[in-house]
C-alpha cells in the first residue's frame, strides 16, 4: 500500500535513514558536516523539480547537483528510492509504518526471519511455497530446507543423488553414497560380504518357514507366502506356496487389560480383544513357521504340519506393513514391541490364549488397537500405501521433555506419553488425536507452530492444527468424545458436540476473524459441520475432501490468519456444502459460536 | 473354511515384516514438530512433609490458567491412612485465573512402619459434559519398594535381523 507524500514526516524518516545520508553527505561536500544530514532531507526553494513539497524557509539552500549513482533527487535530496520508506520507488511515494521499503515497492514489514511474499511475511527458509525466495514452490516430494528444496529421507534413508536409499542394504550404497559392493557379494548391514548363496541356495529355491529362499544372482531371494500359507517342498518338486493343510491346530485369543474411560470416570480394569494383529507360529528355533491374523474378537486359527512333540511358540508383534497400514508400536530403542506364549508341544487342537496385563506392557496392544483404527479410517482415502507411521511408547516412561504425547512431523513418530503423572497409552482418543496430527502432516496442510496448549484462546494456525487433531480423532474413535484420563481420574473429558457456549469456547463478534480462539471451538465447529446433514458418511467425505483437496491447492488458499486457519477449513467446507447444510453450519458459527465469518469464500470454491 | 481361516487369505505377504516401509513423500510437510495433546488448563502440584513420627502434612496445590466456575481439589488417602486433620475434599466456586487454590491435610499412616505410602491428588472442573481435571501422586514415608523385575522381558533378534521388545506371556 502506498501513502501520499509527508513532508514532515519525510523530515524524521529520511534523518533516520543513515545509510541513504552518508552517500548524501559524501557527495554535497559544499554543506558543513554538521548540516548535511539535515539539508539532504530539506527542500530548496529554487529546486525546479520538486514542487509539491512546501517551503522551509529557514533551512540553507542546496547546491542543485547531480545525484551519485543508484540515488534520484527528489526535490533537493538524493535519495534511494528503492530502500527509503518515504519515497518508495518514487519521489511522491511513502510506505505506512507498518510497512518498509524494499526493491523500490513497499512491503509489509515482518519478524526477523522472515519476508514479505504478496503481502504475507513467510519463512524463505522452510515454507515449500516460498523456498529461498517469493513463489518459488519445491516440486511435490521436496521440502525447504535452509532455504533451498532439498530431498528429506525418512530416518534409516540417506539422500543418494535425489533418491532415498537405505544404505544398509544397497548393493549401489553400502553403508554410505556412492559405495558399491563388487560383483559377488552384497551390502548387509552397510558392509559389503561375500555370494550370500550357500551350497543349499538354488534357483528352484527351498522353503525357510513360511517363505520360498532363492538365489538369484548371486542374492538370497526371500518371499514370503503370507499370512495363513505355508512353504510346501514335496519330494521331486519345486517349492511352492500353499494353502496350510496341517493337521494340527492352535487356536486362541489375544487380549490385553484395559484402562478404558468414559466421561463419567475410569474403569480400573478390563481385558478388550486386539484386532488385525499378526499372529505367528514359530518353531523351536523361533522361526516364524506361519502368520494369521486375529479377527474382530481377538481370535486366531492358525493350522499347521509339525513333527510329533515339536515345541513350538505363538507371537504377536506389533507391526504392519500390509494392505492400508504401515506402522508399528516399539520403545526407545526401536525394538518392536511382541508377546510370546510359552512353548507347547504339537497336538492336533491346542489353545493359546494370549492375554496381556499391565505389567506386562499391555499398553502397546491399546495403542495399536487405536492406530490400525486410524488406518482403517483411512482406507477410502489413500490410493497408496500411507506414510510410514511409527508409534515410541514405554510404560512408565515420559516423553522426553513435554512429558505429554505428540507427534513430530519430522519423523512421523507418535511419542506416547507413558509417564504414571498422564499416562496415554488407554486413551484411544489422544492417540486418535495423534493420528490426526499424520493425516495432517502427510495429506493435507496446517503451519501448526506446535507446543502446549490447554484450550484457552491461542493463535489461530495453533488452534485450527490441535482442534482439527481433536476433530479428526473423534471420527476415528467414532466419538464426539476427547478423553484424557490419568490413572484413577479424568483429566480432560470434553464433547465436540456439545462444546459449552460459554467463556473461551466462543469468539468475539466484534473483533476480526484472525482473532485467537480456543482449539474446542474448532473442533466442536468441524463437528458441528460433520453432523448438520445427519448423513455423516457424507460429511466424512467432504471433510476430507477439504483436508486433502482444497488446503492443498495451488495457489494455496489463505484468507484469515496467514496459514491454515478455521477461515480456510470454513471456506473450503461451505464450498462442498449447500442449501439447509450451508445454512445450519453458519448458524451454528455465526449465531451460537459468534465467530465473524463473513461468508466471503464464493471465489475460494472456483 | 471357517472365518477365522478365510482371514488368512485375506493377508498379505508383507504383513510378515515388522518394521514399516519408508514413507512415500505424498504431501507438503507441516512446519510445527512436536505437536501435543491437549492438556487441562491448571497445573497441580502435590507435595508432602514429615511432621512427627508416621504423620505427614500433604498440600496440594491448583493455579488455573483460566477462569473456572466451579472447581473441586481432593486427596485420595486409600485405607494405609487415616486423616488427622483437615479436609480431604475442597469444592471452589468461580476460581478465577491466577489465583491458587490450596489444600492441606494431615494423615498418619494405619499400619507402624508402613513405607512406601502413595496418595493421590485430583482437582476436577466439571460443566455438563465436560471435564477439565489432573491428578498427581506423592509417596510418603520413604520411597516405594523397589519393584521386582519380573525377569520376563526380553530383547529379541530375530532370523530376518529385527529386533523384538518381547515379553513372554503367561
Amino acid at each position: 500500500m502506498t501513502h501520499p507524500l509527508r513532508p514532515i514526516g519525510l523530515l524524521a524518516a529520511l534523518a533516520l535513514s543513515s545509510a541513504c545520508s552518508e552517500t548524501v553527505t559524501n557527495t554535497l561536500a559544499a554543506a558543513p558536516p554538521d548540516a548535511a544530514r539535515a539539508d539532504a532531507t530539506l527542500d530548496a526553494p529554487d529546486a525546479p523539480d520538486a514542487p509539491d513539497v512546501p517551503d522551509v524557509p529557514d533551512v540553507p539552500d542546496v547546491p542543485d547537483v547531480a545525484c551519485p549513482m543508484g540515488l534520484t533527487r527528489c526535490g533537493d535530496a538524493c535519495v534511494d528510492l528503492a530502500t527509503t520508506t518515504t519515497q518508495c520507488g518514487a519521489c511522491d511515494t511513502a510506505c505506512s509504518e507498518a510497512e518498509t521499503c524494499s526493491a523500490g515497492a513497499c512491503q509489509i514489514k515482518c519478524p526477523l526471519g522472515q519476508t514479505p511474499c504478496e503481502g504475507v511475511c513467510q519463512s524463505l527458509s522452510t515454507d515449500i511455497n516460498n523456498c529461498g525466495a517469493c513463489g518459488n514452490g519445491c516440486p511435490l516430494g521436496l521440502s525447504c530446507v535452509e532455504g533451498s528444496c532439498a530431498l528429506v529421507c525418512q530416518p534409516g534413508r540417506t539422500n543418494c543423488g535425489g533418491r532415498c536409499i537405505d544404505t544398509a542394504a544397497s548393493n549401489d550404497h553400502c553403508g554410505g553414497c556412492e559405495r558399491p559392493c563388487a560383483t559377488g557379494t552384497r551390502c548387509m548391514a552397510g558392509v559389503c560380504r561375500g555370494d550370500p548363496c550357500g551350497p543349499a541356495d538354488t534357483a528352484e529355491g527351498r522353503c525357510d518357514g513360511d517363505a520360498i529362499v532363492r538365489c538369484v544372482s548371486n542374492e538370497i531371494a526371500r518371499e514370503p507366502c503370507g499370512f495363513g500359507r505355508v512353504c510346501v517342498a514335496a519330494m521331486g518338486a519345486a517349492p511352492a506356496c500353499a494353502d496350510p493343510t496341517g493337521a494340527r491346530r492352535v487356536t486362541g485369543r489375544v487380549t490385553f487389560q484395559n484402562r478404558p474411560a468414559t466421561v463419567r470416570g475410569v474403569i480400573a480394569s478390563r481385558y478388550d480383544a486386539v484386532e488385525g494383529v499378526p499372529v505367528a507360529l514359530l518353531d523351536a528355533s523361533e522361526r516364524v513357521v506361519l502368520q494369521g491374523l486375529t479377527d474382530a474378537d481377538g481370535a486366531y486359527s492358525l493350522a499347521y504340519d509339525a513333527p510329533d512333540g515339536a515345541m513350538m511358540r505363538v507371537r504377536v508383534a506389533l507391526a504392519r506393513t500390509d494392505s492400508i497400514y504401515n506402522f508399528v508400536v516399539r520403545d526407545y530403542t526401536g525394538s518392536t514391541f511382541s508377546f510370546t506364549s510359552p512353548a507347547f508341544a504339537a497336538a492336533a487342537t491346542t489353545t493359546r490364549d494370549i492375554a496381556v496385563t499391565f505389567e506386562q506392557n499391555s499398553g502397546a496392544l491399546s495403542i495399536y488397537n487405536a492406530a490400525r483404527r486410524g488406518f482403517e479410517f483411512l482406507r477410502p482415502f489413500v490410493t497408496t500405501r500411507p506414510a510410514a507411521l511409527y508409534i515410541t511408547w514405554q510404560r512408565n516412561r515420559a516423553t522426553s521433555t513435554t512429558n505429554s504425547s505428540y507427534f513430530s512431523g519430522a519423523s512421523s513418530t507418535m511419542f506416547i506419553n507413558g509417564s504414571s503423572a498422564d499416562p496415554d497409552e488407554f486413551d484411544p482418543p489422544v492417540v486418535s488425536h495423534e493420528f490426526g496430527h499424520y493425516i495432517q502432516r502427510w495429506y493435507s496442510r496446517a503451519n501448526n507452530p506446535g507446543g502446549p496448549h490447554d484450550g484457552s484462546p491461542a493463535d489461530p494456525n495453533l488452534a485450527y492444527g490441535e482442534g482439527g487433531a481433536s476433530f479428526f480423532g473423534s471420527l476415528i474413535t467414532g466419538s464426539p468424545y476427547y478423553i484424557d484420563a490419568g490413572v484413577t481420574r479424568l483429566r480432560i473429558a470434553f464433547d465436540l458436540g456439545n462444546v459449552p457456549l460459554v467463556r473461551a469456547y466462543a469468539a468475539s463478534a466484534t473483533l476480526p476473524m484472525e482473532q485467537a480462539v480456543s482449539e474446542w471451538l474448532i473442533g466442536g465447529t468441524q463437528y458441528a459441520m460433520f453432523r448438520a446433514s445427519g448423513d455423516t458418511t457424507a460429511q466424512t467425505q467432504r471433510a476430507m475432501r477439504v483436508l486433502t483437496g482444497y488446503l492443498r491447492r495451488t495457489p494455496t488458499p489463505d484468507r484469515g490468519e496467514p496459514g491454515v486457519d478455521l477461515v480456510d477449513y470454513l471456506d473450503g467446507y461451505l464450498c462442498v456444502n449447500e442449501g439447509a447444510e450451508r445454512a445450519t453450519i453458519m448458524n451454528y458459527l455465526v449465531t451460537q459460536r459468534r465467530f465473524p465469518y463473513d461468508f466471503a469464500f464464493a471465489g475460494a470454491c472456483r | 473354511m471357517s472365518p477365522r481361516v478365510a482371514l488368512f487369505a485375506l493377508c498379505l505377504a508383507a504383513c510378515q515384516r515388522t518394521a514399516p516401509e519408508p514413507a512415500p513423500t505424498l504431501a507438503m510437510p507441516s512446519h510445527g514438530e512436536h505437536h501435543a495433546d491437549p492438556s487441562p488448563p491448571f497445573a497441580l502440584t502435590v507435595t508432602a512433609r514429615a511432621l512427627d513420627e508416621g504423620v505427614s502434612e500433604v498440600k496440594v496445590q491448583l493455579t488455573p490458567t483460566a477462569s473456572l466456575p466451579s472447581l473441586t481439589l481432593g486427596l485420595d488417602v486409600g485405607q494405609s491412612l487415616a486423616v488427622v486433620e483437615g479436609s480431604a475434599q475442597r469444592t471452589v466456586a468461580n476460581a478465577p485465573a491466577g489465583a491458587a487454590v490450596e489444600l492441606r491435610l494431615r494423615v498418619r499412616r494405619t499400619t507402624p512402619g508402613a513405607a512406601g505410602v502413595t496418595v493421590r491428588a485430583w482437582a476436577e472442573a466439571r460443566d455438563g459434559a465436560t471435564v477439565l481435571g489432573d491428578e498427581q501422586a506423592v509417596t510418603l514415608f520413604g520411597p516405594t519398594p523397589i519393584e521386582q523385575p519380573s525377569g520376563r522381558e526380553r530383547i529379541v533378534r530375530t532370523p530376518t535381523g529385527e529386533t523384538l521388545h518381547d515379553t513372554l506371556v503367561d
